[in-house]
């Protein structure tokens, strides 16, 4: 009991003391930067997940057939700003994955690999610059096209059109950032009659502007970012990594800036998940990219 | 041990990549410490010793040098988001490139650009304000100093 009141205490402290400190944002180049007429950017995001630990719900279970997913992506990602208001962003992934399957009471090994799905956004901001702080509302309409290939046992997509809605605020001083994204995806029937299902998520970026270099226009942002997702169940003829459920994630970010280029790094730890039936949890979240802009 | 090494490797990296060298590894400490903190000795230190006869929304006179120009704006909380109006800024043909760097000073704590001009160079004020506003921030206003140490005050449409 002591040791739940301990947890419940500390949860509410770190939480006042993060709320209190504002803070940051996951990839800067697509947000943060560029935010000039005419300014463009282009990052590199490898982001990697999977797991072999078994969910029924929320709750593990035995897994005597070792199965098993895997999901490893490098995204290749650009921004065009026509002003600070309109900017323009494209994010293309190219997927590796591995996974072990139950097909008639025995465990398959499949995996796939090549370019997946382009996602292309419209992001519309309302920037705000007050003094010494400056903060916008974001609201980025988005397009999934069907560039990934749809055939095989473990197709990298689902074949479908899918659209996106965003709705973000961020506000940043010279010593905090902090990010709040809400979206939704509407995921229409692909062909095959496979269908991923809808997904609605939040991300909550809160960091500091840990060091900064004026001359030599360098610096560090120190962050935590904190991840939820709720995904529809996949239908039945679903073939791909889709697997539906709940998810939250949380954990560190690093960036580090200089000039026209940055760094950026973190891991998110799986702090809840309730998966629809039985299913491999979601496992871990580690991201690492490297952008820069003109 | 194992882990000592690994933080060495990745805290030089990290000096590499933000060119941190020498003394300066200690100011990294001291700025994260007032970023928690929530305060900043050295600006107030630079405050309390600082001359505050204001001539245009918020600039103040003994900031400025000679053959230099001094932009108030709004917004400018990050250098990685204004490189767009140092590159807008370097535009103009009356800015210096081989003074400050190269030719654009930014002071985020205090909201203030300075922009090295060519002495006897007639100062596109207006152009100024607009290359601000295109680079994603709010000009307020600016004072311009001419080679002689003259200085007279603009103010920036609202």
């Amino acid at each position: 009991m002591l040791r739940v009141q301990l947890i419940i205490l500390l949860s509410i402290v770190l939480s006042i003391f993060m709320v209190s400190i504002n803070s940051f944002a996951g990839q800067p180049v697509m947000d943060m930067a560029p935010r000039w007429e005419g300014g463009y950017g282009f990052q590199l995001r490898y982001e990697s997940y999977g797991s072999d630990i078994l969910l029924d719900g929320d709750s593990k279970i035995d897994n005597p057939l070792d199965i098993k997913n895997f999901v490893d992506k490098i995204w290749l990602e650009g921004v065009y700003t026509f002003d600070r208001s309109k900017r323009i962003t494209f994010k293309l992934p190219f997927i590796g994955q591995v996974r072990t399957k139950t097909i008639s009471g025995i465990g398959v090994k499949q995996k796939n690999s090549g370019v997946s799905d382009l996602v292309i956004g419209l992001p519309l901001k309302k920037y705000f610059n007050r003094g010494s702080e400056t903060s916008n509302w974001g609201f980025t309409p988005s397009l999934r096209l069907p560039t990934g290939s749809y055939s095989g046992d473990y197709p990298l997509s689902d074949g479908s059109w899918d659209l996106g809605l965003g709705l973000s605020y961020s506000t940043e001083t010279f010593k905090f950032y902090s990010l709040y994204d809400l979206f939704y995806w509407y995921n229409t029937e692909g062909k095959r009659n496979m269908r991923e299902g809808n997904e609605i998520g939040f991300d909550i970026n809160w960091g500091i502007h840990a060091y900064h270099n004026s001359k030599e226009n360098s610096g560090m942002f120190l962050m935590w970012d904190i991840g939820a997702r709720h995904h529809e169940k996949p239908n039945a003829f679903t073939l791909t990594s889709a697997s539906g459920g709940t998810h939250v994630h949380t954990g560190p970010v690093l960036m580090l800036y200089r000039e026209t280029m940055m760094f950026h790094v973190e891991y998110k730890w799986g702090v809840y998940e309730k998966m629809k039936g039985i299913n491999t949890s979601k496992g871990n979240i580690s991201q690492i990219s490297a952008g820069i802009t003109f | 041990m194992k882990v000592d090494l690994y933080t060495k490797i990745v805290l030089t990296a990290i000096g590499l990549f933000l060119n941190v060298t020498g003394d300066s590894k200690l100011s990294v400490i001291k700025d994260a410490a007032a970023a928690v903190g929530g305060y900043d000795y050295k600006q107030y230190q630079q405050h309390s010793e600082t001359n505050t006869e204001f001539l245009s929304g918020g600039v103040d006179a003994s900031e400025i040098k000679p053959n230099e120009v001094i932009i108030e704006v709004h917004g400018v909380v990050c250098s990685f988001c204004a490189q767009g109006v140092k590159k807008k800024l370097r535009k103009f043909k009356f800015v210096v490139r081989s003074r400050l760097n190269k030719g654009i000073a930014m002071n985020m704590k205090n909201q203030r650009i300075t922009v090295a001009i060519k002495s006897g160079a007639k100062v596109d004020v207006q152009g100024l304000f607009k290359a601000v506003l295109s680079g994603g921030y709010e000009p307020i206003s600016a004072l311009i100093a001419d080679k002689d140490g003259n200085i007279r005050s603009v103010k920036a449409d609202a």
